[in-house]
């Protein structure tokens, strides 16, 4: 034994340090060909899944608006009171969500940011004609994420290629102006194709879309409206021709990527897979675990659930509106396949444990019980899904092209906003389509909202807050209908002026500084340099 | 060189010296014999008798302690010796029978203590080293090293957080030092880096605990955490073949069950409440996972040699039952041992090869003890264990609610490991004083596990997984060389010193395979028949089918030397060295240097204390080292790429490229600066004793993952060096021997010590990151993090919402940031505030052994004082509202604050109502024996004892144990499925032939 150690003693050298690595790569020893494109390429895609969260990029899109709340209830989901403070809008600079989108995002923008430095030396060696479309992409890749720093926090740093120098702030404007530009620069390089291969890709398609979700809310961002930009981008989408709606809103949200690529209707989204690309288990936060049965899942939804709809936005939708029963989880649930009604696992009533039938009204913001509110019936969800769905999130949809289009000519005062708005409400009414019509004027009116705040007993309302009309509210209202449970809605509830204006459930309005994020004090401390937004600490 | 060359002449003029007593002459000769003794009067056998005039003359005593031998008729004085005993000159006269009795070298015995690459007299060290000889071990069977030093040593925390026969003792020295570092002090057995738990107790000679920076710092990057040098018995000299027999039995019974509704009980108080359910059985959980174990250890040793050649067998056989069903550990651990001296004891060659090999059930996928047996126990007890049909009462749906019957039974699993260690060493004495010493080792551990659920389980009722199977195999290899070189000597009569110079080379080797499997067609084959699993067929699933292997692999090289001076046993000095690297560093910063220095000042060898005879010593020392720590994970300083994270394009996801971390090239070692002032006395010839020492270690360049700015960085943590935290402290240790009778002995040992910890910064001026870090977790439903980790503040801080009352409905009120009572509803995170600290701030023993004839007991007491708990168990199953899940406390239905019962429409909370205060003072162990001694050819000694463990604990503390995991950055927290701690009983005996 002893002859072999120092035989092998021998061999190295006695103050050799050499790193060996067996089971990683290093970036100095890697050697980068041209099929390493998509790998590199593709990486900078994938922080965006950990946007569709409870605790992320989600939950601040849509727990914190007027149609979404997630509200504690016996088995727990108070979580030191984090969903609350979304719903109450007193987040603030360690809220985890906030850190988290922001981590997520800045993660997007350095990975696009080394991959375009590699590209700039083309150090896969590419031939010219990929190297450009694969620079256009990462470009209005990184566009996208530097729309959501826009959208969600306002002022900014920009950082555009790999640094270890601390940035500082830029204005609002300026990313405004480097989102646009970046954007319309990338367009002519980008792919055309619809779908198929360019499924869940930046492509020309995504980057107008991008376009026209930065222009209808210019107005917010820069103080100056860009109408009839966001009108022109829609157009370069409506006029390609390539794009039309599903024939079935749910068509937009199956389980399967196969079906998904070949949809007309999805421009941009982000692909999930149950084992391979995990995170995306909006029905386990949303149902409570008796569901599970309704389903036959293969995971059990974390205890009674909790993201569920606004009551009185649940009460909006038209009796006729499909979209009512296919976003939201209403009414006694069966076991799957059977009209056997589900039994309630956690309240009892006197101790007996009823069927579960979930209800319109919730108690409050602050506690509910198990069958309380409308849950996630979005998404299909299919038999013996594990903890991960293999849905997709949009990002963008035709619809919403349509729709921004529509409420574009309201803005302008021009006509053929009720055309566009009636196409999109066609599938919803298939047994009534007389209702699917809708006008102009009717566009105009006032939400159909009920706003109001209270703290216990159903809606019994303590302080209706503000009550002015909510200009263009019924325009707001086709938005709700159309993109509850997606992303972009906290952008329209600021646009509209619902989102720091109105008092909902428990939440009351707090002034207008809510509209931009804190930036998250994880991100300050270590950069004193970078001002916190208005009113936060 | 001139000083060197000096010192070889005297060398040669010695050696030369040496060589002229080999003369023999031929002259008549004598019959002496004789008796040998100890000082109780038993034989002494294998003492050596050897004429003082001609050492080629001699015998060794028989197994009664006799000797007979021819002398020549001149020869006058005898020197009869014996290993531990003083050597005693017997001046021949006219008779030619001898008693001689030995007494015990007590100097050999207890003034030696191990200090790095060597030992030195006590009296010299002017280090803070403790040195526990086996005699002064705790006298119980013991599952591993540091239990025998329990309470010992002063700063040395020994923790035992639960009973699960496979865990190990926590231990941890002079507060915490590092963040992300191990905190483990370096453990060398013979020299050779090892775990406390990889020797057998009953083979350790001496323990020593190499406490601050000056003794440590030889170690280098290992130092900073103290060393515990472990010293196995050996054999020297002249010795009969001694065996020495140890065997124990051990049951347990849980201290305190956790007071959860029976039946009956629920059915009154949770009646009404949400979440209430009458399921019409009568079920005692806790007794349907546990039982009353039975333990057994058999030790067996022999040892013997003759002047030239020693060895030592030792054979342990321990088979170990824990008080949850069917958890238990089987070891096993040989040891052979050899040295032989030859060309006039100037070479040495020793080697050894022991190790060990263990079994234990795999209750968990990877691991020993499940969680969810124990967590489980408030489980519905209305509930039956089984349905009408025999099948296992389950409801699928309440979140972590899995029958913990059906966990305990339907898995099955054996994880198998074995430890080689084998070690080799030549020491080369040319001239006396002058030690070449070249050390090499190899420690090889290989483990097997597999593990199966099958279609029966809880788990695989709740997500359909038709038997699900794990295997998997662990190796890891460490290779040591190590060469020193020693010399010893002195000059102008009073002038002593030794240096020492060395090379370490040290590499380790680590690889492992997993596999998971499901969907089985039946569940005989468990996981031996991987592949017959389906969902292989289906692909990657995770939780489901999984597949990794990894290979990683990392060397420390040192060279290191020392020089130790003392002037006529007055003036000590001693001043270290280490150049060391790791492959760890980055490659900015390959290679550091570690130093020390001591000093110390002997009085009682000083004329004006030599003759006072109340103060039998006194002695003064200084010491300054630094250490560092390398960090625990390899390739941290790497950009490593991974193909890991899948996007998804064209049809299918494909593996992406991307960094996978914000790379360090500087990442270096921690570096630890610590003073130490210590004083040791002793009065009346030594019949009290004491240590005192006040240390201030500071360490810096803290090794963490720092919070960085995002942007610039694209991964918003990263592992680097900055920050600095400050702990300091007093170690007091007094030893008296109250009454120390012909048949009655008491003798006491008290020792105390206390720890200031503050983490100064998190951040220096290259390197900026955020001040606080959020630790620990409360697990759901109330997802919070238990500790806050801030400059400025000591670590283990829990933070958290203080509550200050609660409303008449039974909803908390808490303390705002403006110091103003608010509802809880209300609650920001910025309301948090420090709700106590997890870290015992003094520490306290007491142990005491009495004997009267041939009866011994001892008492060992420890306490731990200034500190909180946060009892994670009431914050969860002290409310209503979780009857929901399952059973509650009793306690759930207890007024809070004394006026309301916590609301059911109250989810549960993290307040400080949950933060107690720990303080505990354990009557630890009790031991009592008795001794037989014989006369007999065949035995020597019996001792029979039993043994009471984890006796008694006076507590506020309203939860089952305040004695916790204390280390780490989240201590101090009392979890719900922690493996119960338990009391235990021992009978043993002991044999020596």
């Amino acid at each position: 034994m002893t002859i072999s150690i120092i035989g092998a003693f021998a061999v190295s050298a006695c103050t050799d340090l050499t790193e060996n690595v067996y089971s990683s790569l290093t970036q100095s020893s890697y050697q980068y060909s041209p099929k390493d494109l998509r790998p590199v390429v593709g990486a900078c895609y994938t922080p965006m899944r950990s946007y569709m969260s409870h605790t992320g990029l989600w939950a601040m899109d849509n727990t914190t608006t007027d149609m979404l709340v997630m509200p504690p209830n016996s088995t727990g989901w108070d979580d030191g009171g984090r969903y609350r403070r979304m719903h109450y809008h007193s987040w603030n600079s360690e809220q985890g969500e906030i850190q988290s989108a922001w981590n997520a995002t800045w993660k997007g923008i350095g990975l696009c940011n080394n991959a375009l430095s590699q590209m700039e030396i083309n150090q896969l060696g590419l031939d010219d004609a990929t190297l450009k479309a694969a620079i256009a992409e990462l470009r209005a890749l990184r566009a996208y994420y530097y729309w959501v720093v826009l959208d969600n926090w306002g002022d900014a740093p920009l950082v555009t290629a790999p640094t270890q120098e601390l940035p500082v702030k830029v204005s609002r404007k300026e990313i405004y102006d480097f989102v646009v530009k970046e954007t319309t620069e990338a367009i002519p390089d980008l792919s055309d194709v619809q779908g198929g291969v360019q499924y869940g890709l930046m492509n020309k398609w995504a980057a107008y879309a991008l376009l026209a979700r930065t222009y209808v809310n210019a107005e917010v961002y820069t103080g100056t409206a860009q109408w009839q930009a966001a009108i022109d981008a829609c157009d370069a989408i409506i006029n390609s021709g390539k794009f039309q709606l599903s024939p079935n809103f749910r068509d937009n949200f199956l389980a399967d990527q196969g079906k998904m690529a070949a949809n007309k209707e999805v421009i941009f989204t982000i692909p999930f897979d149950q084992s391979l690309a995990t995170g995306f288990c909006l029905h386990l936060f949303s149902w409570g675990a008796p569901v599970k049965a309704a389903f036959n899942i293969a995971s059990t939804p974390w205890g009674s659930g909790c993201a569920m709809a606004v009551p009185e936005f649940a009460a909006t939708y038209d009796e006729d509106d499909s979209r009512l029963e296919d976003s939201f989880l209403i009414g006694t649930q069966y076991k799957y396949g059977t009209d056997e009604p589900i039994k309630c696992i956690y309240d009892a009533v006197d101790g007996v444990f009823n069927d579960l039938a979930y209800t319109k009204e919730i108690q409050s913001g602050n506690f509910t019980m198990e069958w309380e509110g409308y849950r996630m019936n979005k998404f299909e969800v299919l038999p013996d899904t594990p903890g991960n769905l293999d849905n997709d999130q949009p990002i963008f949809r035709y619809a919403e092209i349509l729709l921004t289009k529509a409420e574009c000519l309201l803005r302008l005062g021009k006509s053929g906003a009720g055309d566009l708005v009636s196409q999109v409400r066609a599938r919803a009414f298939k047994d009534n389509p007389a209702k699917a019509a809708v006008t102009d004027a009717q566009l105009k009116e006032n939400t159909a909202q009920q706003y109001g705040y209270y703290t216990s007993d159903y809606g019994a309302t303590l302080d209706k807050g503000d009550t002015s009309p909510v200009v263009l509210g019924r325009m707001y209202d086709e938005y709700k209908w159309e993109f509850a449970w997606e992303f972009g809605n906290r952008s329209r509830c600021i646009r509209f002026g619902v989102f720091t204006k109105k008092n909902w459930v428990s939440h009351k309005s707090l002034g207008d500084y809510t509209a931009l994020y804190p930036i998250p004090e994880s991100a300050r401390t270590p950069n004193p340099g970078l001002e916190q937004n208005p009113n936060y600490k | 060189m001139l000083f060197v060359a000096c010192m070889s002449i005297s060398f040669l003029g010695s050696a030369y010296a040496a060589t002229d007593a080999a003369a023999m002459q031929q002259t008549n000769k004598r019959q002496v014999s004789g008796l040998v003794t100890d000082e109780a009067g038993l034989p002494v056998p294998g003492a050596s008798v050897v004429s003082q005039a001609n050492r080629t003359i001699g015998t060794v005593t028989d197994v009664d302690g006799t000797f007979s031998m021819m002398v020549p008729a001149d020869t006058k004085v005898l020197e009869v010796a014996s290993l531990g005993y003083e050597t005693v000159e017997l001046v021949l006269t006219n008779a030619s029978v001898y008693n001689v009795v030995l007494e015990e070298d007590s100097q050999m015995l207890q003034e030696t203590v191990v200090v790095g690459y060597g030992t030195m007299k006590k009296t010299e060290v002017a280090s803070a080293i403790s040195s526990v000889k086996s005699e002064d071990f705790i006298k119980t069977p013991s599952s591993n090293a540091a239990e025998l030093i329990k309470g010992k040593v002063p700063g040395l925390v020994v923790n035992t957080p639960d009973g699960n026969p496979v865990s190990s003792t926590q231990i941890s020295l002079r507060g915490a030092t590092t963040l992300k570092a191990s905190t483990s002090p370096l453990v060398l057995i013979d020299g050779i880096p090892g775990k406390l738990d990889q020797v057998s107790p009953d083979d350790i000679e001496s323990i020593d605990v190499l406490k601050d920076g000056s003794a440590a710092a030889i170690y280098g990057t290992r130092g900073t955490n103290g060393v515990i040098v472990i010293t196995t018995k050996n054999a020297q000299g002249e010795m009969k073949p001694t065996v020495d027999f140890n065997a124990y039995v051990t049951t347990q019974q849980i201290t305190r069950a956790l007071p959860y509704m029976t039946a009956d009980e629920y059915r009154t108080l949770a009646k009404g409440h949400v979440g209430y359910r009458d399921e019409g059985g009568n079920t005692n959980w806790l007794d349907e996972i546990t039982r009353t174990p039975l333990s057994q250890t058999y030790n067996i040793s022999l040892r013997g040699g003759t002047k030239q050649t020693n060895y030592v067998a030792s054979f342990e056989y321990r088979d170990m039952e824990g008080i949850i069903k069917r958890s238990d550990n089987q070891m096993m651990f040989p040891r052979i041992e050899v040295t032989h001296r030859m060309f006039n004891d100037m070479l040495k060659i020793n080697a050894s090869v022991n190790g060990f090999r263990m079994k234990y059930h795999n209750g968990t996928d990877g691991g020993s003890f499940n969680t969810s047996v124990y967590s489980n126990i408030n489980y519905n007890p209305t509930t039956p264990v089984y349905q009408p049909d025999g099948s296992y009462s389950e409801n699928t749906g309440i979140t972590d609610y899995y029958n913990p019957v059906s966990v305990l039974n339907e898995t099955e699993g054996d994880t198998e490991a074995t430890m080689l260690r084998m070690q080799g060493n030549i020491t080369f004495t040319p001239i006396r004083g002058l030690d070449f010493k070249a050390l090499f080792s190899d420690n090889i551990y290989n483990q097997i596990q597999g593990h199966y659920q099958t279609k029966n389980h809880s788990y695989n009722k709740r997500t359909p997984k038709n038997g699900f199977a794990s295997r998997g195999t662990q190796r890891s290899e460490q290779k040591m060389m190590e060469i020193t070189a020693q010399w010893k000597s002195s000059f102008l009569e009073d002038h002593n010193y030794t240096i020492l110079a060395g090379y370490s080379y040290l590499n380790n080797n680590y690889q492992n395979y997993w596999m998971q499997n499901s969907n089985f067609a039946v569940d005989d084959y468990l996981y031996n028949n991987m592949g017959s699993g389906t969902q292989i067929n289906a692909g990657y699933k995770s939780g489901y089918m999984n597949m990794s292997s990894t290979k990683e692999e990392d060397s420390l090289i040192g060279f290191f030397g020392r020089l130790n001076y003392n002037y006529a046993g007055r003036y000590m000095f001693s001043a270290s060295f280490r150049r060391e690297g790791s492959t760890k560093f980055g490659e900015n910063n390959k290679w550091g240097n570690f130093w020390s220095a001591s000093a110390a000042w002997n009085m009682k060898q000083e004329s004006f204390l030599k003759d006072v005879d109340a103060v039998s010593t006194l002695k003064i020392r200084a010491g300054y080292g630094e250490t560092g720590t390398e960090p625990s994970s390899r390739y941290m300083s790497l950009n490593t790429l991974s193909f890991g994270t899948n996007g998804y394009y064209n049809g299918g996801f494909i593996q992406t490229l991307m960094p996978n971390k914000n790379a360090n090239p500087n990442l270096r070692w921690e570096r630890k600066h610590e003073w130490n002032v210590g004083l040791d006395f002793g009065f009346l010839g030594e019949r009290i004793t004491g240590t005192i020492d006040w240390y201030r270690r500071k360490t810096i360049d803290l090794l963490w993952d720092y919070t960085v700015a995002t942007p610039p960085y694209i991964y918003s943590s990263m592992t680097a060096n900055a920050g600095s935290i400050l702990n300091s402290g007093i170690e007091v240790g007094i030893s008296a021997d109250v009454i120390a009778n012909k048949d009655f002995v008491w003798t006491t040992s008290v020792n105390y010590s206390h720890n200031v910890n503050e983490l100064l910064s998190l951040s220096n001026d290259n390197f900026l990151a955020s001040d606080y870090s959020d630790q620990g977790a409360t697990g759901e439903p109330m997802q919070q993090s238990t500790h806050r980790l801030k400059v400025g503040q000591p670590l283990g801080n829990f933070w958290g919402f203080k509550s200050v009352d609660i409303d008449e409905t039974g909803h908390w009120i808490i303390e705002g940031e403006d110091g103003k009572p608010k509802p809880i509803s209300e609650q920001q995170p910025t309301d948090k505030q420090i709700l106590g600290n997890g870290i015992p701030a003094h520490y306290l023993n007491w142990n005491n052994n009495f004997s009267w004839k041939g009866f011994d007991l001892a008492i060992s007491m420890r306490g731990a004082f200034g500190f909180e708990i946060l009892n994670l168990t009431a914050m969860k199953w002290a409310a209503p509202t979780m009857l929901t899940r399952g059973n509650v406390l009793k306690s759930a239905f207890d007024k809070v604050y004394g006026k309301a019962v916590l609301a059911d429409d109250q989810p549960c909370q993290y307040v400080s109502y949950y933060v107690e205060d720990g303080d505990y003072w354990k009557i630890d162990n009790i031991t009592f024996g008795y001794t037989f001694k014989f006369n007999s050819k065949h035995i020597n000694n019996l001792r029979i004892f039993t043994t009471l463990r984890n006796v008694a604990t006076i507590t506020g503390y309203s939860g089952i144990d305040p004695e916790l995991s204390v280390t780490g950055l989240a201590p101090g927290i009392d979890d719900y499925y922690r493996y119960p701690a338990t009391r235990s009983y021992t009978f043993g005996v002991s044999l020596k032939f």
